[in-house]
């Protein structure tokens, strides 16, 4: 009611002229009663109120009347209206309680992002939380997060495909594109830097059709936002060094990201008394160390057998030196690993005897042992060289320290003090060079067909090209590069070309795998991009680079990794001729014996 | 006179970037990487006008240590240079 209709309502019904006493008008007592009752207003006893008096009183008590009603609807509407999203999402957390689900992080994220697709994150958040206050779940927060992470890794997917559209219809340039996808791949995903979501945002980015290298510089943007202060800052914080640590890393960043540049990016950190090269060497010889561990508790699993154990070392699925699977076993026998390990080590006993530098394996043993200095290492070992050649010295060290042996310094530091001797004495080891090349023969010729090269379970093709044909080349034009697109593609051939001599000395000197010496290699190589960063834009594609830088690494050592490989085949087949008739006698004697019982 | 980073054409038509160089006994020798490829190399003896590609795998050896040392030393200056 208006304030108008107020007043006709008085004027024509309910008031009624008392008279003119003092020309004011008055309102009927029993009306004023009858008013009174209907607003539920208290009156003053025997008092005649006023035609305005009564007009305040009513307009008062109408307003009342009508916030309480509204009141009343809004409570009304409130109960009557659908449920909101947050009752949605707390409703279904006591569907989930019923099945005795609700704390089932992984089958309650999924549901969430598949069924309530379109809902405010906020709205599935205040749900999460009222069922967990409700007691509906105790894992309200990790169900939050995972769900949170999956709706923005299914974002991720769509807006992918958006670029892609945008980038086809030239709506975007490229630049635009990937820093579009970095930018929202950092703001939703600040929290969840793990492997799982590497894993998603790779195959997410790789199987889009956005071109490669804007895959790349999205995958780039990853490694620089997320990855590089991640492991810096678990270095820094970290209080514990050495092993222990790189054990850390493996477990943490092993997974899906490329150990590569993991290890890069500790080299280049700058971390205060953090041995980078020492953490750079204990992860790689620990990853190699994972990868026997797997295959023999594959092996442990699988309850195979001495004989057939050491078949698949010698079918090298276990690409390392026996010496080195060896102590591998005994160091997982003790943490409780199941092998028939005195049945792998009778049939392998023998072959290490065989071996020919199983005298340097005892002379380094008892140097670990004695502890002794490097120099009296050194005095033992250039005893040995009448016998063996220097490489073949090193080359044990090396395996043996790969499988644990401690010793005064590194192979590398063994190496120098070796051949220090060696020009101070004047001394002419035996057998020093490498496989030297015959252009004529069969081997060579073989080379250049492919050569394939196992190494951590992944086979590496490479194209091995012969390295020197002994052929002539006429330069017909030479110029300085003068654009920037020839000026980069100098500085990548040169640092491909640093790589390929740096691979080739690490594999021809040391003696090293060369997929493990391009390896190291790339890793150098890296360092030096990452700490400048007009290098980087050199690279069209860093992950390219390095795998052709592998490949290339492969390339240059192919020839003498050929020769090396051909040697080892034929050392191997010698040794599984052995092998053979081992087993046999093996065989023989478990007949022998299994007919003793029966008799 | 040949400087890090030339690009030279052989006879192929193909470009080469010329990666390092170094003297051994008085010879120039020379490590080019072809510039679209860069599996591509050639390792040889510059007499000024063509390259012999190295046979002796005793000298190879020699050469890609020194290789190896040259292209360390020069890539702070390549760099400065070229980018």
């Amino acid at each position: 009611m208006t304030q108008e209709e107020i007043t006709e309502f008085w004027r024509t019904q309910t008031v009624i002229s008392m008279g003119d006493l003092d020309e004011k008008r008055f309102v009927k007592p029993q009306s004023m009663e009858r008013i009174a009752k209907q607003y539920g207003i208290e009156l003053v006893t025997g008092k005649i109120y006023t035609f305005e008096e009564a007009s305040k009183i009513i307009t008062a008590a109408e307003i009342r009347k009508r916030q309480v009603l509204a009141q009343e609807e809004q409570t009304a509407s409130v109960e009557n209206k659908p449920k909101t999203y947050v009752e949605v999402v707390v409703a279904f957390f006591e569907l989930l309680k019923k099945s005795n689900k609700q704390d089932t992080v992984r089958f309650v994220s999924d549901q969430l992002t598949e069924r309530l697709q379109g809902v405010p994150i906020a709205d599935i958040k205040r749900g999460i939380e009222i069922a967990s206050e409700r007691g509906l779940t105790t894992k309200g927060e990790e169900i939050f997060n995972e769900y949170q992470f999956k709706r923005s890794a299914k974002v991720l997917k769509n807006n992918i495909e958006v670029a892609a559209k945008r980038l086809e219809n030239h709506q975007d340039t490229e630049e635009q594109v990937a820093n579009k996808i970095a930018n929202f791949i950092y703001q939703n995903f600040r929290m969840h830097r793990n492997d799982a979501l590497f894993g998603i945002l790779y195959s997410d980015i790789k199987e889009s059709n956005l071109p490669e290298n804007v895959q790349q510089k999205i995958i780039d943007c990853f490694y620089e936002r997320f990855l590089t202060p991640d492991i810096e800052k678990y270095c820094r914080e970290t209080k514990y060094r050495g092993n222990l640590l790189a054990k850390d890393i493996l477990r943490i960043y092993g997974g899906c990201f490329d150990l590569e540049r993991v290890v890069a990016i500790i080299e280049c950190s700058k971390i205060p008394n953090l041995n980078a090269e020492k953490l750079r060497y204990d992860i790689y010889c620990l990853d190699d160390e994972e990868l026997v561990k797997k295959s023999l508790t594959r092996m442990s699993r699988d309850q195979l057998s001495a004989v057939e154990i050491v078949k698949e070392i010698k079918a090298e699925k276990l690409p390392y030196p026996i010496s080195y699977v060896v102590s591998t076993i005994e160091k997982m026998q003790s943490a409780g690993l199941v092998l028939p390990y005195e049945g792998i080590y009778a049939i392998l006993a023998p072959e290490k005897q065989k071996n020919k530098p199983s005298e340097i394996e005892t002379t380094l043993r008892n140097a670990s042992k004695e502890k002794r200095s490097i120099e009296e290492i050194v005095a033992e070992l250039g005893r040995l060289q009448e016998k063996y050649s220097k490489e073949e010295i090193i080359k044990t060290i090396h395996d043996m320290q790969r499988g644990g042996l401690v010793l005064a310094g590194s192979y590398e530091d063994l190496y120098a003090s070796l051949k220090q001797k060696e020009e101070e004495m004047g001394l002419v080891p035996v057998e020093h060079k490498m496989a030297t090349l015959d252009l004529e023969s069969e081997e060579f010729i073989e080379s250049q067909e492919i050569a394939t090269l196992h190494h951590n379970d992944e086979i590496i093709e490479a194209d091995f090209e012969p390295i020197s044909t002994g052929k002539r080349h006429t330069v017909m034009k030479r110029e300085k590069a003068k654009s920037s697109l020839d000026k980069k593609a100098v500085v990548a051939a040169i640092l491909v070309a640093l790589g390929a001599a740096s691979t080739a000395v690490l594999s021809s000197v040391f003696g090293v795998n060369p997929l493990s010496a391009a390896r190291n290699t790339v890793t150098s190589i890296m360092s030096v991009a990452s700490r400048n960063p007009a290098l980087a834009q050199v690279l069209p594609a860093v992950g390219d680079f390095v795998k052709n830088l592998s490949l290339f690494g492969m390339a240059a050592t192919g020839t003498i990794a050929w020769l090396k490989r051909r040697k080892k085949q034929k050392t191997e087949q010698r040794k599984r001729e052995i092998a053979e008739v081992l087993e046999e006698l093996m065989h023989e004697k478990e007949e022998a014996e299994r007919g003793g019982k029966t008799r | 006179m040949i400087e890090r980073g030339e690009i030279w054409t052989l006879e192929d038509d193909k470009k080469y970037v010329v990666a390092s160089i170094v003297d051994v006994e008085q010879k120039v020798y020379v490590y080019l990487v072809r510039k679209e490829d860069y599996k591509k190399y050639i390792i040889g003896e510059f007499d000024g006008e063509g390259i012999n590609e190295i046979e002796d795998s005793e000298l190879l050896e020699t050469l890609l240590i020194k290789f190896n040392e040259d292209l360390k030393e020069n890539l702070p200056n390549i760099l400065a240079e070229y980018l």
